[in-house]
């Protein structure tokens, strides 16, 4: 179902077809966005760290690439390469073909721990983006369009609170209204969940496709749960261990949406596919555990001498060397 | 319910926690807490305050010398009453004096009229009829100087209380039109920075002597070739308003550095992903999330303000509470000590005055910036 949506969507646009023809892309058509062989290191000289290395990822439209790994790996530097946030030191970040020269409002980004302006009520942050998304409307239009997106996201009761007297949930909802608002083409979601507690995340993740599948961009989710890969993306692709960490085999999720957590948790595939994922993400684990070295010194060859102290040390009133008095 | 949480929320902004139990207590919250607080905030301070007043009678009953002694709250408290009696009977006399003019002023611009209807209804008996108009357009001209001519008086002790402040809240204002645009350019460009870090360094620690030559030079010199009466201020005025301004132009100027350098970057990243404009990133972004540093800086700046404008009043000789300590200071009267020492109490508690007010400011400022997370 899903790849006839693609199919559709890339027959309108013939030049992304021969791209797709042209490169090595194994999808149907040309990707939305895309990294060429990109490369990050920070700092330089001795000091330098390797933090992502040959970073191949091809995302089409109407795409949900999942985008799993442990913490620390370089999830959050791969979303912000993509974002445009960040510059790659090699390679190339392509939306559509085209070098992505730093952020802009095409690719929305969802940040992991909300970064809500905490002096603008919900509706300020929302219109903040909305205003710089299409300064050509009048404004009575940029505020219905603002409204009518925290509407969408369930909060059209507290549009008029601040960030400060939500719950994370709520404030990650903004979040996403903010994002979506901008109508992008393109979005990174860099672990929208992580910081919720289990319910509300199971909400979110629920909320956050309804809504996807009415828009359908592409679109990453970086995000270090399991299951969450699995309920949301069609693709999921499991990034090593850093450091100079790179995306291993991607698993493809073949389970029919619209899906839901109680109907995976009785679906044999949903099993099959988290215990591949799982041996993969342990192979990995156990394999960066063999290569890093592991500081174990050699014992010296010597035994105490004795293990009964000097009797002076505990009865005697004069140390050796001491003056007694 | 709502009442009373506007009024905690009044007590909290306005920086007054003494007023908080009382609060508490009209809408019967827990009375016992609320007396145990009404006791830490208002029994405790008022014995201290008996104790500190004994302390002080009992030393000047002890400083005693030949010519000259340490004066008892009694005589403080007498000193200030007359000063603001004597306030109070300037201004009387004022009245009485602007009132006696207009009358002197009347009467002229009465006899000018006269003048004229005279000449008008005999134009026969008059010899020059132009040196009549001339005569009521001189008269005229004389009540008209009368009515305006300002009134030449020592300022009173209130007088100088509200000069000493308006040079302060002007030396101030000049400090922050300067303090935070240049702020701003540190906090957002290292170079900037880089470049006038060096002076803020050297030029934060000098104190106000040091700065009142340079600053009486600069302010002479760009009033060379301006008449007294032609110039919108004194000289003595600029003079200590300059030299409040250099001395509490660097905690705003630090702080606001500090507060647009210190913006959390996610607050940046919004920035840059919503794409805004330098001037969209300043009013939307660093400007917010900087201002509760700023007010802390301002708030601090007020106050080295007020402590420099003394000094610089008695220097500059502008007609400021300062210069009301040293002319006394050189009067020695009787009264001279205890005069001085109710300045000195009244200093304190304006700037005590001051610093509430700044503290509203920065409290209001806190709380629209407050952090989500």
């Amino acid at each position: 179902m899903l790849m006839s949506v693609v199919t559709e969507v890339c027959a309108l646009v013939p030049e992304r077809v021969r791209d797709a023809q042209r490169g090595q892309s194994n999808e149907a058509c040309s990707p939305a966005l895309e990294c060429r062989r990109v490369a990050k290191r920070y700092r330089s000289g001795s000091q330098q760290v390797e933090v992502l290395r040959d970073i191949d990822l091809q995302i089409a439209p109407g795409e949900m690439v999942a985008v799993l790994g442990y913490s620390g790996t370089g999830k959050t530097t791969l979303a912000k390469l993509l974002a445009g946030l960040e510059s790659p030191t090699a390679g190339q970040v392509l939306m559509d073909g085209q070098p992505v020269r730093g952020a802009d409002l095409t690719r929305g980004y969802m940040f992991q721990n909300y970064s809500l302006l905490p002096w603008m009520t919900v509706l300020g942050n929302v219109q903040l983006a909305v205003d710089q998304a299409f300064p050509q409307w009048p404004k009575s239009r940029r505020r219905e369009h603002a409204l009518q997106y925290i509407e969408m996201v369930g909060l059209g009761h507290a549009y008029k609170r601040l960030p400060s007297e939500l719950s994370g949930g709520m404030r990650q909802r903004t979040s996403l209204a903010r994002t979506l608002s901008t109508l992008p083409r393109v979005l990174i979601l860099d672990e929208p969940l992580s910081a919720l507690d289990a319910l509300t995340r199971g909400v979110l993740q629920q909320e956050i496709l309804r809504i996807w599948s009415e828009f359908r961009q592409a679109c990453v989710l970086i995000t270090n749960d399991i299951d969450e890969a699995i309920l949301m993306a069609d693709r999921i692709v499991p990034l090593t261990i850093g450091p100079a960490a790179t995306l291993g085999p991607a698993f493809t999720v073949d389970i029919e949406r619209p899906r839901t957590a109680r109907e995976l948790n009785r679906n044999p595939q949903y099993k099959e596919l988290r215990n591949e994922i799982v041996a993969y993400l342990l192979q990995q684990r156990q394999r960066s555990q063999q290569s890093q070295p592991t500081a174990k010194l050699p014992r010296p060859d010597c035994r105490p001498q004795s293990l009964h102290p000097p009797s002076y040390a505990i009865f005697g009133s004069r140390w050796p060397g001491s003056q007694g008095s | 319910m709502r009442l009373r949480n506007g009024m905690l929320r009044f007590c909290e902004i306005a920086g007054l926690p003494i007023l908080e139990p009382v609060v508490r207590l009209v809408f019967r919250e827990d009375p016992r807490a609320q007396l145990v607080k009404l006791m830490q905030y208002v029994a405790v301070p008022a014995v201290a305050l008996a104790v500190f007043l004994v302390l002080w009678s009992w030393a000047a009953r002890v400083v005693v010398t030949d010519s000259v002694q340490l004066p008892g709250p009694a005589a403080t408290w007498k000193a200030g009453r007359d000063l603001f009696a004597l306030h109070f009977q300037q201004r009387q006399a004022d009245r009485q004096a602007v009132q006696q003019r207009m009358r002197e002023a009347l009467v002229l611009v009465a006899k000018a009229q006269g003048l004229r209807q005279l000449c008008a209804q005999r134009p026969e008996g008059i010899t020059a009829p132009e040196k009549c108009e001339q005569l009521a357009d001189q008269l005229e001209q004389r009540a008209l100087q009368i009515a305006n001519a300002p009134i030449v008086r020592a300022p009173t002790f209130i007088d100088q209380i509200v000069i000493s402040l308006q040079t302060v809240f002007f030396g101030f204002l000049l400090a922050t039109a300067i303090a935070v645009p240049v702020g701003i350019l540190c906090g957002m460009n290292p170079w900037i920075s880089a470049a006038l870090t060096p002076f803020i360094q050297l030029f934060k620690p000098v104190s106000p002597l040091a700065w009142l030559p340079l600053a009486a030079v600069v302010v002479i010199w760009a009033y060379g070739d301006t008449a007294p009466h032609q110039a919108m201020f004194q000289k003595s005025f600029l003079i200590s308003a300059s030299t409040v301004a250099l001395c509490s132009l660097w905690p705003t100027l630090v702080n606001t550095t500090l507060g647009v350098a210190s913006v959390p970057k996610d607050f940046l990243n919004v920035g840059r992903v919503l794409k805004l404009s330098p001037w969209q990133r300043l009013v939307k972004i660093l400007l917010p999330a900087s201002l509760p540093l700023m007010f802390t800086g301002l708030r601090i700046s007020l106050g080295v303000g007020w402590m420099v404008l003394i000094a610089a009043d008695m220097l500059a000789q502008n007609p400021g509470l300062g210069k009301f300590v040293w002319d006394e200071f050189q009067n020695g009267s009787s009264l001279t000590y205890a005069r001085i020492t109710f300045s000195v109490l009244t200093i304190g508690v304006i700037g005590l005055l001051l610093d509430r007010l700044m503290v509203c400011l920065q409290n209001l400022a806190a709380g629209r910036a407050q952090l989500a997370t």
